[in-house]
Formats: structure tokens, sequence, C-alpha cells
């Protein structure tokens, strides 16, 4: 999948899933702007593992991995 | 007897001056450190003319500087109103009304505009403060007991239910439930421990204390946490004990041993510990000390502990009730509940909760003769330990913390987006029980991130619906009331 896929997929799932504005831009910060909280954090893994075909375990990554778009995107890559 | 909790907190670090007693991510304080600032603070305070029976709203979101203000504050009799920082407008007009508060303590950061007439006291500067010499004592602090008042302070409920009630602190409660508490978790001075949960809830501020009249070594942060970023921050602090939500402890079974050498003891606050987690943590700690507690603001902090040397062989309780308070469970007959037999749960003891402050409406629905009805329903095993089954109303905990599905149902019908919507909970492997929104509309085109999208101004993310469910028909009883079993076959119908 094309970078450029992997980052509007990321972006599409947050929207739907938890709500967040649709116009969602890449570099919007998720947990850091209070958007979501840490409770969520597992979720969204849980969902980008689905989604995304990535195995993630919690304790490989931090919130700073996952804390806009375009980083998750990048966790994605790198753990591809 | 009238007590000070600040008396009773700095009377057990008077030794041993120079051990680390507080820590929050930016500085650790000696126990001569600690004082130094208590003492300088007090200064601050009594300048600015704080003085007995003053009310002072406290934000937490300011790390080391929240529990200065404590101390100092209960040093002078004078009571704290503990707050988070992006406090609600209408909660603070609340505030206002309910205790004519004039002081603010914030810096660094500004006063929201509901509080912007109070004064605002000026930020703790910690390299202003002067090096204190010699022994530590008792003497150096002001303190006052004043056997006519023993407010310590007011926190508020999560609110889940409408706006937060004001829930009094007395010295006594704290005192009492601190050492009763500390005698129980069995925490050893050369002990660390974190907290990762914000610093104005009472679980927070049961944990402060009881560490430090242990003896042990506090270490609080307020930043978000992954499950990653909790383990880096217990491994590189050197933490042997965690007190947190089953949400955490759920994070740190997922570890072990080899990278958490220093863990020897768990508190699990907030909720049910799920089996699976303790067998986890069993498993990955071998020698970890479990202590699962069922507490709450109401009665200043613990209520039932079980201790670890119970845990394997009562998974899923969380104990019996700590000194100075007893638990009553009744049955719909007003009757004492057999072994096994599900009741309503009650409170009483001579950390007695004295009622919401200032809400002769609350008071009525939870002020009985049979102590303080606390919204939570469980049995007795036959061993007469406790377990709990959940709420007797509408609230249920997610990740530890209350969600109230009455509250998001009225706020999706305020929406007037569907013909008829009902919310409930259900089970989730990660986060305990989570809501669940069942709609009935000709429409059904509108997805779940654009519901949430229309909560989001009304309601907390933990509120936000899990799913979004859409029925033919919302099946209720000749009163109104939901048929649960109607509506769960329908959903059992639906393809998958």
């Amino acid at each position: 999948m094309e970078n450029i896929d992997v980052t509007e997929t990321v972006r599409q799932m947050l929207i739907e899933e938890f709500g967040l504005d649709e116009g969602l831009k890449p570099d919007t910060l998720l947990f850091s702007s209070n958007l979501l909280d840490s409770l969520n954090s597992i979720e969204v893994i849980s969902l980008v593992e689905a989604k995304m075909g990535v195995r993630i375990s919690p304790l490989d990554v931090s919130l700073d991995d996952f804390d806009s778009v375009e980083r998750i995107t990048a966790t994605i890559n790198r753990l591809k | 007897m009238t007590y000070n909790i600040a008396r009773t907190v700095l009377s057990s670090i008077l030794a041993a001056p120079d051990k680390e007693v507080v820590e929050d991510d930016h500085r650790a304080l000696s126990r001569r450190t600690l004082f130094a600032n208590v003492i300088h603070r007090i200064e601050t305070l009594t300048s600015c003319n704080v003085g007995v029976e003053d009310f002072v709203v406290v934000f937490c979101d300011r790390g080391m500087s929240f529990w200065i203000d404590l101390l100092a504050l209960w040093v002078i009799g004078a009571r704290p109103i503990c707050l988070e920082s992006n406090v609600e407008p209408v909660h603070g007009e609340n505030v206002k009304k309910l205790t004519d508060v004039k002081f603010i303590s914030s810096s660094p950061i500004a006063p929201p505009a509901v509080f912007s007439e109070l004064t605002a006291l000026p930020d703790i500067d910690f390299d202003a403060v002067p090096e204190l010499l010699g022994a530590l004592s008792l003497k150096s602090f002001p303190f006052v007991q004043d056997p006519d008042s023993d407010l310590a302070g007011l926190i508020f409920t999560s609110g889940t239910t409408g706006l937060p009630k004001g829930v009094p602190l007395t010295h006594t409660m704290l005192v009492q439930n601190a050492l009763g508490t500390a005698t129980r978790l069995g925490l050893r001075p050369n002990d660390k421990l974190m907290i990762a949960t914000p610093f104005r809830f009472i679980s927070s501020i049961s944990h402060f204390i009881v560490t430090l009249l242990s003896g042990a070594t506090f270490y609080g942060t307020e930043d978000k946490l992954m499950a990653a970023d909790l383990i880096d921050r217990l491994g590189a602090k050197h933490i042997t004990s965690f007190g947190g939500s089953p949400f955490h402890a759920g994070m740190i079974s997922r570890t072990n041993i080899d990278t958490l050498p220093h863990l020897r003891w768990l508190m699990s606050s907030g909720d049910h510990l799920p089996v699976d987690v303790i067998d986890r943590l069993h498993n990955a700690f071998p020698n970890i000390k479990i202590n699962t507690v069922y507490g709450m603001a109401e009665l200043a902090g613990r209520f039932c502990c079980l201790p670890p040397e119970f845990v394997k062989e009562h998974k899923g309780s969380v104990g019996y009730p700590i000194s100075g308070l007893e638990l009553v469970l009744l049955n719909d007959e007003d009757e004492e509940c057999e072994y096994n037999e599900i009741g309503a749960l009650y409170a009483r003891g001579t950390i007695a909760f004295p009622g919401y402050y200032k809400n002769a409406a609350a008071n009525e629905k939870v002020m009985t003769p049979h102590g303080f009805k606390t919204g939570d329903v469980g049995y007795f095993d036959t061993s007469g330990f406790l377990h709990l089954s959940g709420r007797s109303d509408s609230v249920f905990k997610r990740s530890g913390l209350k969600v109230s599905s009455q509250v998001i149902t009225d706020a999706i019908l305020a929406l007037n987006l569907f013909d008829d919507v009902i919310v409930l909970s259900r089970e989730d492997a990660i986060e305990g029980r989570v809501p669940v929104a069942y709609a009935a509309s000709q429409d059904s085109s509108l997805t779940k991130g654009g519901l949430l999208r229309q909560l989001r101004p009304h309601l907390a993310n933990n509120h936000l619906p899990k799913a979004l469910i859409y029925l033919p028909t919302i099946p209720r009883t000749g009163s109104g009331k939901v048929d649960r079993r109607k509506l769960y076959a329908l959903v059992e119908a639906l393809p998958k």
C-alpha cells in the first residue's frame, strides 16, 4: 500500500471510530491536544492492527508514536 | 480529639532528613527540602492573607506544587478545593456558589475566566526557597486544629449524573482512613510508589498520604502514558510499588520481572481487577504483592482491601473494610443479605461520610439509617469477602472511570436524530465495560463517527459510545422501561 493510502486509511479510521473532525490533518496532535485520551490508546493500536495488518506489541510503541496520523503512518511503515 | 492531616503526615517524616520523599517529572525533594518548601509556602499564603477556614481553589496538572499547596493549606487550617485545570465553567460557578471561595492557586496555569475574580496566589519558586538547616521539627509549622471545624477541603465527584457534587474531606476522616490503609497495605520505607492518575482524585491524595506515612518515597506523574511509556517510567524510576486502576494493572501484566526487576507491590483500585490480569501478573512477577482495593471519595480514600495473601484464593474480591469502616449489604426488603446474595452496599463507621457539601437533595438519596448508600451492589462469599457486582443505577466503570449510560442517552436524545435510543453497557476485554448506543430510526445512514462528532462537544471522551447499533425498534415495557431481553434478542437477530 502506498504511503498516501496508509495515511488516508488511518485518517478515515480515526474520523469514523472516534468521531474526530472530518478535516483532521495528518499532523494534528491527537493525544497531546486531548482529542483522544490515554484510555483510547489501546483501542487505536487494536484498530491499526486489524485494519493495516501489522502486529504491534503495546510495549513496543509510545504515545509519541501515535500522536498524529502521520506518526501512526510512520510507525506502521517501521513495523511492516 | 482533633486532628490535622498535615501534622500526621509531616510528623511521620521527621527522621532521615535527606531521604528522598516526593518526586514529580521535574524534581525530587528530600524530607528536608519538602519541609523547607512547605514553610516557605505558608509564608506566601499568610502574606496573601489566606487564613483559617478560607477556601482556596487548587489546580492539579501542576506536579509538585499541588502537594506543597495541600500540605501548607492544611497546616494553617485553610481548605483546598481540588480541581482539574480544564474545569467546566458551570462546575466552577457551582464551586463559587457553594464555598464563597476567594483564592486560587493555579500558577503557572492562568486561572480560567470563571475564576477570574479570585485572588491568584503566586507560583511556587522552588529555587528561591531558603535552605533548612538542622534537625527537622514540627515547631516550624503553625498547625491549626480547630475543634469546631474539622473540614480539611473539598473534592468533587465525577459528575456522571449531573453537576459534580462536593465531597467534604475532614481531617479526622483523612487521618483515620490513611492510618487504616497504611496498616493494611504494608508499604516499606525503602519502597518507591508511583501513581499516574490525576492528583485531584481521592485515590491519588490517599496514595500520597499513605506513602509518606509509611516512610516510603512517592512519585507522581500527570503525563498521559501508553503501556510502553508506563513500563519505561516504572523502570527508569526504579519503582517498587505501583498504585493505579485495573487498566494500568493490565498494562503492567504484559511485561515481566526481567523488565521491571524492582517491582514488588501493586495496588489496583477504581474497579474490579479481572481474574486474568491477576493470573498474568502472578505469572510475570511470581513474588508480587497484589492489593485489590475498593475506595471512594465519600470515605476519604479506601473502603475495603484484599491483602495479597488472599488474592489467589479469593480472586475477584475486594476483601473487607479497613479499620474504622463497616459495610452492610441489604436486599430489596432492607434485610441483611445472606452469603452469595446480591444486595445494595452501605458504609458506616467512625470514618462516616458526613454528606455532600450543601446538597440536601443529593443527601436525601444517600444518607440513610443504614449508613451511606454507596450506589454499588455486591455480595459476600462464604468467607465474608466482598465481591462487587456493579452499580445499582445506570452508572458503570469504563477503564476504572465512572460513566453514566443515562447521561449518554440524554445527550443523544437531545440531538433529535433517532426515533428512539437507549445506551447500555456491555463487557469489553480491554476497558471492562463500554457504552453501546442502540438506535431506532427510519434512516440508518448516520455512521458511528457521525454520531460521535455531534456528541463530542457535549460528552467527555469516556462517555462516547463504543458502538452504534441500529434496531427496527427499541422494545419497551408498558411502563416505558427498556425490555432488555427483547432488545438483546433483536441484536442477536441482526445480520452478522
